[in-house]
């Protein structure tokens, strides 16, 4: 799994409250070392099965990101993980290719719940409620 | 008049009689009766003079018509506005002389045109009726030629272009008002009249002091004997709910940033806060120091609450 954050805080939370679950974890702070680390991964035939993208990156943002992965890999996995959950700018995150957008106020226990369903062909974003 | 059969001349519209100089009428048909409605039987009418007939024909200076027409030699011809047995009636007369070296008797043609007179006047009436809404109207209305040239223009009109003097602008035409992209427009617009269509479109115009105003234009296409000779068109000047609603679209353009902006700089350290005292509650095994955890991670989602419905409800409360 590709975790595209920069706050290393986040990573470090998702890296701690996704331990138990049998998932290796990749950290990519900007859009350009996600987009790198996917490359990499998906040439050595081990293309990760889900991404988790933040929305407003340094340089390339999440959106920018997520149309590149599409064009790399038209069947990535990639859900878009934001503050910025209600906005224009997370609907065009959707239009980019991400299955769907997880509010970051969920808060990382549900976060961890959603990744499981996800990872287990399940939609977790509608059991989770958050508004 | 022995030569012309009393049939035909009584079955014309128009009333004819024939007076002597004495004004003694030795003929008349029976057209009379429609125009008196009934009130003057021709027959009692022949011998008679014509002033004791019609008494009213002296009081509108009728006699001295007929004193012309006998003392010229000329024929005349008048329209007249008269009451007869308490109906207005309009008629136009000739009279013509019959000359035996001198004028001896003049005959009278009289027609009356009171329905086609009356339909002159409400047409009249009517087109002086609309030309007040034109000029009273608060939309600028505009007439154009086929070379899209101004025939007519209202006040509004010519106010929407800046100009005191209406006819100023006669001639001129309204591609001469607006820029590049509204030349484009314009031109489009144009071949759609010319393919007898109407349409509605916003358009900017420069006026005389090339200020820019915004104007909604509904058009018709005026097609002559199936030809098109033009259009007309009903201005509406928009430039100042053009501006407020550019304005309402820069408001909301700046609540959607701030309450994005709000969501990015709140829910992230919200949300890292809420990770990491969620992880030292699970690990701490003293039952006062989780209390307070307890009450630090409610103090933080109630923040996380307002935030929410400042964002999505644009209110501030928990």
């Amino acid at each position: 799994m590709l975790v595209v954050d920069d706050e290393e805080a986040i990573q470090e939370l998702i890296q701690i409250y996704l331990s138990e679950m049998d998932v290796k974890i990749y950290p990519a702070l900007t859009g350009e070392e996600g987009l790198e680390k996917y490359a990499e991964l998906m040439n050595e035939g081990n293309a990760p099965d889900l991404v988790i993208m933040n929305l407003k990156l340094p340089g390339m943002d999440g959106v920018e990101t997520t149309r590149e992965i599409m064009k790399m890999d038209p069947s990535a996995l990639i859900y878009g993980f934001t503050a910025s959950f209600d906005t224009e700018w997370a609907d065009e995150l959707k239009k980019a290719g991400t299955r769907d957008v997880i509010p970051k106020i969920v808060g990382f226990g549900a976060l961890r719940e959603i990744v499981k369903k996800i990872l287990e062909g399940e939609d977790g974003i509608s059991s989770v409620s958050w508004k | 008049m022995a030569k012309l059969p009393e049939v035909v001349l009584g079955s014309l519209d128009e009333v004819i009689h024939v007076v002597d100089k004495n004004m003694r009428i030795l003929f008349i048909n029976r057209a009379i009766e429609h125009l008196s409605r009934g009130k003057i039987k021709a027959e009692d009418a022949i011998g008679k003079n014509l002033y004791d007939v019609f008494p009213f024909l002296k009081e509108k200076g009728v006699d001295k018509q007929y004193e012309r027409v006998f003392s010229t030699g000329r024929r005349l011809r008048t329209e007249e506005e008269i009451d007869y047995y308490g109906e207005k009636i309009y008629t136009v007369t000739t009279k013509i002389p019959i000359k035996d070296g001198k004028t001896q008797k003049v005959i009278t043609i009289m027609r009356d045109v009171t329905a086609l007179k009356k339909t002159e006047n409400a047409l009249r009436e009517m087109a002086e009726k609309y030309s007040t809404i034109v000029e009273l109207a608060r939309e600028g209305i505009c007439i154009d030629d086929e070379n899209e040239k101004m025939t007519f223009v209202n006040d509004a009109f010519a106010r929407i272009l800046g100009y005191e003097n209406k006819e100023e602008l006669i001639g001129k035409k309204l591609l001469d008002f607006v820029d590049d992209k509204g030349k484009k427009i314009l031109n489009e617009e144009i071949n759609s009249r010319r393919k007898n269509k109407s349409g509605r479109y916003e358009l900017k115009v420069y006026a005389k002091d090339g200020k820019p105003k915004d104007i909604l234009v509904s058009a018709t296409p005026l097609i002559v004997n199936g030809k098109y000779a033009g259009s007309i068109s009903v201005n509406l000047d928009i430039t100042d709910l053009k501006k407020a609603e550019n304005e309402m679209k820069r408001a909301l353009e700046e609540e959607r940033k701030f309450k994005a902006d709000t969501a990015h700089y709140f829910f992230n350290p919200l949300c890292i806060a809420k990770g990491y005292l969620e992880l030292a509650m699970k690990d701490e095994r003293d039952a006062e120091q989780r209390e307070k955890l307890k009450t630090i991670i409610n103090a933080v989602e109630r923040v996380e609450n307002v935030v929410k419905n400042v964002v999505m409800k644009g209110e501030v409360r928990e």
